[in-house]
């Protein structure tokens, strides 16, 4: 690496100041990193891809200020594109498009009429946090994205309707179903290990 | 118990990056940077535009003028009385925030001098930050920062309340005690609201949740935590009880039919439990100070509803204050469930025959004799007017049922029938935490998630 210490790359990150847009994207770096590596890592199951991804993530934000652009929030803006580049490292992967997925697994978008019947907690009552999080990986890809966005990186529905460009009501009945979905597993899931102990009983 | 939200936070905050692919990627990027530097264009129409102001023309106006000075006047008796109030409705990232912060609550802080009024003022204000809070995320414009923020004037407000109550402790436990009922109460109150908001939030407020879930975690497993008199306690609970009728007198006129039927209701299951609470006294003093105390955070929790329009139109009754269930409605509901699972029984033992697995219907029969036992229990403790034990033994005898059910569908099912047909499924609602726990005894868990 260059040693040149006007080189914008050589000043360290976090107490630049607001102008100072070199100052501003390390300690968005600094600050998001881990938040923005966990959303990948959940969503691709794949550390190592993850890194990666966060990585060009970056490197795009920085593109962008580098054409003159200016950034209000880096939270919102770095999960935007971080989103996009998820979503093209599916559709590298030749998995079924978005499109495709919510056709398959039947998925509308519903109304707010549905949730009526019960709110996230009526859907997570008991439902252990840990399993949900074991069982992402088998959620279709829809519903994974709206579950990570929520509860890993505790982003409001508004926030997620902004950055997956939907409506609060589909992000919300998104979340309803995706929940719904997780518990049905995780009963079904219990209901055989207890049909298997009392068969095991003599 | 830790929110469903907060947990799964917590579980996933453990995925990180490692110190050291962390500084990999910040040195490539920082390799990025310099390859990839700004454009010089870019800051030069920068400084020309900030150059612009150096051209804007200024009026000045001379102090010595008449309506200048009147004007100052009138302004500044308009800023004394009126930014104070204003600043009341402010919340962080107001203008005013500063003056309801700093100058209202300041005096308040100053006019309190007992450490009885500092509990209640810090408490108060603490339930002041999480409205403002709720507030912003219910117009999603509570941010990552402010939340912070307030999280962190959340936990200085608790912590300024426990060092008051452990003064309070030193020459009035009885005092302490109670307060510590009321400051653990509101703080439950606070939870419910909060856990409320952020399903219908536009913003998480899951931090806060988690505050004020360790806040109350560390009030509840005090050791310096005092028990009050009995007699200390039952002064409280009059006091408390006379304010709640009247309170609940004061809202009967606005209120709808059905909450005031439902605050009735309320009522009258605190004086019940007040009066079932009198009675264990006279066997076992120590329970019945443990019954007291949960009767006074339940009155707490309805003055609370009753007084606070925020909580009100935010948190369900039923889920501050649940209905107690009188010992007529619990022997009804015993009955029905024994019903129930007699008629279960009975179409389980209608279909019986079909079964081929000799091991399976073996199975079967023993569930069905220890079945036959605990209903007997349960219809004797109903005989001689034991609740407690008839609904134990009532729950045994529906996790019994579930199992013979869940045997009985899988051997038709290998017997080549159609289970759904002759036993349909979830006719018992065996509770959840019945079965989640079976599964956790027999330790099989789900394999850690590959990005580990």
């Amino acid at each position: 690496m260059a040693t040149d210490t006007k080189s914008p790359a050589k000043k360290p990150g976090g107490d630049e100041g607001r102008g100072d847009p070199e100052g501003r994207f390390l300690k968005a770096f600094d600050e998001y990193n881990d938040a923005l590596f966990r959303h990948a890592a959940y969503r691709l199951s794949d550390r190592e891809r993850a890194i990666e991804v966060v990585h060009d993530t970056f490197t795009k934000v920085w593109g962008y200020i580098r054409n003159g652009h200016e950034i209000d929030s880096y939270k919102s803006f770095l999960y935007k594109v971080l989103n996009n580049l998820i979503i093209d490292e599916y559709r590298r992967r030749k998995e079924t498009s978005l499109d495709a997925i919510l056709e398959e697994e039947g998925v509308d978008e519903g109304s707010f009429v549905e949730l009526h019947g019960g709110g996230i907690d009526e859907v997570t009552f008991l439902m252990e946090a840990k399993q949900v999080l074991d069982l992402l990986p088998d959620l279709p890809v829809v519903y994974r994205e709206v579950i990570i966005l929520r509860f890993v990186d505790g982003l409001g529905p508004k926030e997620i309707a902004e950055l997956i460009e939907e409506t609060e009501n589909v992000v919300s009945v998104r979340i309803h179903r995706a929940l719904k979905l997780l518990r049905e597993q995780i009963e079904a899931g219990e209901e055989e290990v207890r049909l298997k102990r009392l068969k095991q009983v003599p | 118990m830790k929110s469903f939200e907060s947990e799964i936070k917590r579980i996933a905050s453990k995925t990180r990056l490692k110190a050291a692919e962390r500084d990999a990627v910040r040195e490539r990027i920082l390799s990025y940077m310099e390859y990839h530097p700004l454009k010089k264009g870019r800051i030069d129409i920068k400084a020309q535009s900030g150059t612009l102001l150096q051209h804007e023309d200024f009026i000045y106006i001379s102090w010595n003028s008449f309506w200048v000075k009147a004007v100052s006047g009138a302004l500044s008796i308009v800023l004394i009385l009126g930014v104070p109030l204003l600043a009341e409705r402010s919340v962080p990232g107001d203008i005013l925030y500063l003056v309801k912060t700093g100058v209202n609550e300041g005096i308040r802080t100053q006019l309190a001098t007992t450490p009885y009024e500092k509990v209640a003022l810090e408490t108060r204000l603490m339930e002041r930050r999480i409205a403002e809070a709720r507030l912003l995320a219910s117009e999603g414009k509570l941010t990552t920062e402010v939340e912070a923020q307030i999280v962190e004037t959340v936990k200085g407000h608790a912590a300024a309340v426990q060092n008051e109550l452990a003064e309070i402790r030193e020459n009035d436990a009885d005092g302490a005690a109670l307060a510590e009922i009321v400051f653990s109460t509101t703080l439950e109150v606070q939870s419910a609201v909060l856990n409320e908001s952020e399903d219908t939030g536009s913003s998480s407020v899951s931090s806060l949740i988690s505050a004020v879930d360790t806040v109350r975690s560390e009030v509840d497993s005090d050791d310096n935590l005092a028990t009050p008199s009995y007699d200390g306690l039952l002064a409280r609970i009059e006091q408390e009880t006379t304010r709640a009728y009247e309170l609940f007198t004061a809202v009967k006129e606005d209120a709808t039919a059905e909450e005031i039927v439902d605050i009735e209701r309320r009522l009258a299951d605190i004086d019940r439990s007040i009066v079932a609470g009198k009675t264990l006294k006279e066997t076992d003093e120590t329970a019945s100070i443990a019954q007291m105390m949960d009767v006074l955070s339940l009155i707490q929790k309805l003055i609370t509803f009753m007084t606070d329009i925020d909580v009100r139109e935010t948190v369900a009754l039923e889920t501050l204050v649940p209905v107690v269930p009188t010992a007529e409605e619990r022997i009804t509901r015993i009955t029905e469930r024994l019903s129930e699972i007699a008629r279960v029984r009975s179409e389980a033992q209608a279909v019986v025959e079909n079964i081929t697995d000799t091991a399976l219907l073996e199975k079967i029969a023993a569930s069905f004799d220890t079945l036959s036992s605990l209903t007997t229990e349960v219809e004797d403790s109903l005989s001689v007017q034991n609740l407690d034990t008839a609904e134990t033994s009532l729950v045994e005898a529906e996790k019994v049922i579930g199992d013979a059910q869940l045997l009985v569908r899988y051997a038709l099912e290998e017997a080549g029938a159609t289970p759904v047909d002759v036993v349909p499924e979830e006719v018992i609602d065996i509770p959840v935490s019945e079965t989640t726990g079976t599964t956790t005894d027999q330790g099989i868990e789900s394999e850690e998630l590959v990005i580990e």
